[in-house]
């Protein structure tokens, strides 16, 4: 209720103060619905209305006294079922398709950020850390690195395992190979079509020489098959997963990271992510334990 | 003069003789009470020493279960998987801390988990590696190295047990990743909490401790100092006790050197655990007693006497009372287990042993959890512990699991005891077998439904042997077709491979004509699809029909299960129609938007049988006495807000009041004899009972008679019927 009455005031302060911009949260307050892009991925969403971006973008329709309305989409169609605009792919970035109208109001699944989608969403404070490692079946002749100096250093060490090794990433996600220049490196790309869930597997099914996955889906496949995969570094430095906004949703984005650091800061959203990833605090201390996002 | 002589001697002697029989009546009673004491003291003794043999056995049911946990934990996949990873050349920075923070959290887990009275059972519990290094505990600690223990044998499989520190003892297990050993499970136990937690609470007068390996580990009295002489006099086999100490084993500030104490000591055979119980003893009487007693009884002898004797009377009637309520707890037939407020059992009955093949000893200290059959769910118990700490007695059915793993059914009452000030101080749960009630129920109900199928099978056959007629004759017609056309389309192939030299194709068409003609293609041509049509029709009849039997007579295994009842009821009168079909019609007018509802899809199936030909027989009974027109038998299914409805409708004569109240009654029938068992309607009522659904007759006579069966929706069903 708290929430809901900061927001509802912060709502119409904006509509008293600057009628010039009523577009975004203004629409989402008139429609009544706040419309959740969601991917099933990971434990950010498992389907059937559970996971940790489930639970944190219900929170957030609450506290805008709207309804929650989720909208199933994929990695390729997300950034245009956002924005409804047509969108060229850039040489080496992935294309994401476009779609002839706005289906959501916010992607929320684990959405990492990447410079190449920056200039198509606007991302809300961070709410989960990543990276990207690789990973290869337990009996695969590819060794874990012994961590060096720094993480550049890890991750060419990585990269010099990968001659002539397939690779196997996920096309217009973080885990796409050619955001990491691994062609470079005379890796073999493949490109895999089903699931991001569906990587692990693939691996311990020899698709692949390895493939890349992001540390909350990894550390889910280690707790799914312990001691039939191994990770063997690197592949990216650290990265931040966040929540997806059109640059033309300025108060909606500005609201949610309001009602995030309010979260933050009562520790509930601590609790969320205990619940989804209970050893996510443990592993990445640094950032959970900040006292404001 | 000699007679007055005689006479003063005699007064003279009267007040001594008084006196000494009060003195003598004094000291008897000195003697017996001085005798009686000793005797009481001996049993208290008794009682102590007993009373340690229980708590003992409490504190290694206790280290077992723990033992238990130990092991079980030592297997989780969770906590190899560190050393898994590790071995696979993986680093901390790159997974192998996950291993370590999913470790952590299973510690956690097992550490919030395990609680007894609100406290940790755990004062820690750690993951090392093989040089005793903490890789990861919680609570957690700062980074550090174990001692591992000498004797701490890392190729057993099974938890050792350690002391560790003052205060505490420690269980030790090895990991193993194949048959290597990698790492240790520890586990740390604090002996004040295990006091606390399983001891009786000593008085002033008393204390305990607890030693291992002539060392003392724990003391529940700090400021009592065992002379350091003291447990190596005692330190293997342990002396017979109770036992007088000399004086001076045992001193402190508080005590005169020459306080005397009682020893009671017990050890279970195998465990290096022993544990002491202390008592101080008081001399039965000193001067100061003695003159006061003789005193108070000088003056009240006569008195005392009576009351001893009123006493003694009340004792023995007390004593008689006492012994009658053991004895029949001992041998009622029925099952005693009594537990305290944490829910430790302190008391089984021998019917109890006979029933679930456990000791005595093997349950004493143990929770009720180890009866746990799995077919509960966690609600159910969550319901009847609430039910009784507030103070409530819990009425149910149990289904529990014996020693050897088979489980048995009870119906038990469970309920508080309380103490004189009316606190609850212990649980007591009355229960009775009722496994062999339950299977008999289910022969049965089994035997009904045999009987149902054999009743059905005669019209089954006939309903199967119609259609299967029809197909038969219709295949001789298709095999007698199928020659004709072979000889016609021979004579074409002939034709058309061997023209007549200089034949014109007017000649041809009619060589065709004639070979038509011959096979009489007009006829087979219209008929053999029709043959063919009709003959799947039939088949598929015999599929319908089968497909229903099939439904009908599928085995349920007695499960609770979403019944789709539309379908139960549509299928149980297509196997029904034989019994129906010469006398009704079946109108149906089922509710589509019928939820799914929580039964058991067999017994239902036999519920509505009994109605539907019950409906037809009452048909057939009016069609033969009053040739009336043909009957309609009307199947309908509502849905209400907590339930829903089944109403089975026929025109049939109806019923009298004084009928509608027998019909009901078991064996009660209106049939001709082999027509009927009179059970089927009181079997009806019994499974919708038992589905927590009730079933209603309204019927007068010559107005028909309407069934309404009504059934429980799936969110009204209660946490205490077994589901299965």
């Amino acid at each position: 209720m708290r929430h809901l009455l900061l927001l509802f005031s912060l709502a119409c302060f904006a509509l008293s103060t600057t009628p010039g911009l009523a577009t975004d949260l203004e629409e989402v307050l008139a429609r009544g619905g706040l419309r959740h892009l969601q991917i099933p991925y990971a434990n950010f969403n498992l389907g059937d209305n559970k996971g940790l971006s489930h639970e944190l973008m219900k929170g957030f329709a609450d506290a805008l006294g709207v309804k929650y309305v989720a909208v199933t989409t994929t990695w390729n169609k997300a950034i245009g079922d956002l924005t409804a605009s047509p969108l060229p792919g850039k040489e080496g970035t992935p294309a994401p398709a476009a779609t002839p109208r706005v289906r959501g109001d916010v992607i929320a699944s684990g959405f990492t950020i990447l410079p190449w989608r920056e200039e198509l969403v606007a991302f809300s404070l961070p709410v989960f850390p990543t990276q990207v490692w690789l990973v290869a079946a337990s009996n695969s002749p590819l060794s874990p690195i012994t961590p060096g100096a720094g993480t550049a250093q890890d991750i060419l060490q990585v990269k010099q395992l990968l001659r002539g090794k397939t690779v196997l990433g996920k096309k217009d996600t973080c885990l796409d190979p050619c955001l990491y220049e691994l062609a470079a490196v005379q890796a073999q790309v493949r490109y895999f079509s089903g699931g991001l869930n569906d990587l692990a597997p693939a691996i311990l099914r020899g698709e692949a020489d390895a493939a890349l996955l992001d540390v909350p889906d990894a550390l889910i496949a280690l707790e799914k098959w312990p001691g039939q995969i191994k990770i063997i570094g690197p592949i990216s430095p650290q990265q931040q997963m966040a929540v997806g906004f059109r640059h033309q949703s300025p108060r909606l984005r500005a609201a949610f990271n309001r009602y995030f650091t309010t979260l933050w800061q009562d520790g509930s959203y601590q609790g969320m992510v205990r619940r989804h990833y209970p050893h996510a605090a443990r592993y990445f201390p640094a950032f959970f334990a900040k006292k404001s996002p | 003069m000699k007679r007055f002589l005689k006479r003063i001697q005699l007064e003279h002697s009267f007040p001594k003789i008084i006196i000494g029989l009060v003195a003598l009546l004094v000291a008897a009673l000195l003697s017996i009470n001085y005798l009686s004491q000793q005797r009481l003291r001996q049993i208290s003794r008794l009682q102590i020493q007993n009373l340690l043999e229980n708590e003992v056995q409490a504190v290694n049911n206790f280290l077992q279960e723990r033992s238990n946990d130990l092991y079980k934990l030592s297997l989780d996949r969770i906590l190899l998987s560190y050393f898994e990873n590790r071995a696979l050349g993986m680093s901390m920075a790159y997974g192998l801390g996950v291993s370590l923070a999913n470790t952590a959290i299973t510690l956690e887990q097992i550490y919030q988990a395990n609680t007894l009275g609100g406290q940790p059972i755990y004062a820690q519990l750690s993951l090392l590696n093989l040089q005793g290094e903490i890789l990861t505990s919680f609570p957690r600690s700062s980074p550090g190295t174990i001692t591992l223990p000498q004797g701490y044998d890392k190729s057993s499989k099974r938890p050792q047990l350690f002391p560790s520190g003052m205060g505490q003892i420690q269980l030790l297990t090895p990991l193993f990743l194949g048959t290597t050993t990698v790492g240790s499970i520890r586990a740390e136990i604090s002996l004040k909490t295990m006091a606390r937690l399983l001891l009786n609470p000593a008085s002033h007068k008393a204390f305990s401790t607890f030693s291992y390996d002539k060392k003392v580990l724990y003391s529940s009295r700090p400021e009592y100092h065992l002379s350091d002489s003291f447990l190596l006099l005692f330190s293997s086999p342990l002396p017979p006790t109770p036992l007088d100490l000399e004086l001076g084993l045992i001193h402190s500030s508080q005590q005169p050197r020459d306080t005397a104490w009682t020893m009671f000591a017990s050890q279970q055979a195998g465990s290096p655990l022993r544990l002491f119980r202390f008592e101080y003893t008081q001399a039965i009487y000193n001067t100061f007693h003695a003159l006061m007693v003789m005193g108070v009884l000088a003056l009240i002898s006569a008195g005392l006497i009576l009351g001893l004797a009123a006493l003694s009377s009340w004792q023995e009637r007390a004593f008689k009372a006492h012994r009658l309520q053991a004895t029949v707890l001992e041998q009622v037939p029925e099952t005693i287990i009594v537990t305290d407020i944490d829910g430790i059992i302190s008391y089984v009955n021998p019917a109890f042993e006979q029933t679930s093949g456990y000791a005595r000893t093997e349950v004493i200290g143990q929770r009720p959890a180890i009866f746990r059959s799995g077919l509960h769910d966690l609600a159910f118990y969550q319901d009847l512990w609430k039910t009784i700490r507030k103070g409530r007695t819990w009425s149910g059915h149990f289904s529990s699991r014996k020693k050897d793993g088979s489980i048995y059914h009870e119906d038990a009452t469970i309920a508080p005891v309380r103490d004189s000030n009316d606190r609850i101080t212990h649980f007591v749960a009355v229960k009775k077998d009722v496994t062999q009630l339950l299977e008999m129920q289910r022969q049965l109900a089994q035997g009904q439904k045999l009987e149902a199928i054999g009743r059905l099978a005669a019209g089954i056959a006939h309903e199967i042997n119609t259609p299967t007629q029809f197909v038969l004759s219709n295949t001789s017609f298709l095999e007698e077709a199928f020659q004709d056309l072979d000889t016609m389309i021979r004579g074409m192939e002939k034709l058309l491979l061997s023209p007549v030299p200089g034949a014109v194709q007017e000649q041809q068409g009619q060589a065709v004509a004639e070979l038509q003609e011959q096979a009489d293609w007009s006829f087979l041509g219209k008929e053999i699809p029709e043959a063919i049509s009709q003959s799947l029709l039939g088949l598929r009849r015999v599929a319908a029909i089968v497909s229903a039997m099939k439904r009908f007579a599928h085995p349920s295994e007695g499960n609770y299960e979403l019944t789709d009842i539309n379908q139960c009821l549509q299928s149980t009168t297509t196997v029904a129609r034989n019994e129906w079909k010469y006398v009704a019609e079946v109108a149906f007018d089922l509710d589509p938007e019928l939820p799914e509802v929580p039964g058991n899809a067999d017994e239902l199936n036999q519920v509505f049988l009994n109605i539907i030909v019950n409906a037809a027989q009452a048909l057939g009974e009016q069609e033969r006495h009053d040739h009336q027109p043909e009957g309609i038998i009307t199947i309908a299914t509502r849905t209400a807000e907590q339930e829903i409805e089944i109403i089975i409708t026929d025109n049939g004569c109806g019923m009298d009041k004084e009928l509608r109240e027998k019909i009901f009654e078991p064996f009660f029938t209106t049939k001709e004899l082999g027509q009927g068992t009179g059970q089927g309607l009181a079997i009806a009522r019994d499974v919708v009972e038992k589905h927590q659904g009730s079933i209603r007759v309204s019927s007068g006579l010559h107005q028909g008679t309407s069934v309404t069966v009504a059934l429980p929706r799936s969110g009204s069903f209660t946490d205490q019927q077994d589901l299965g």
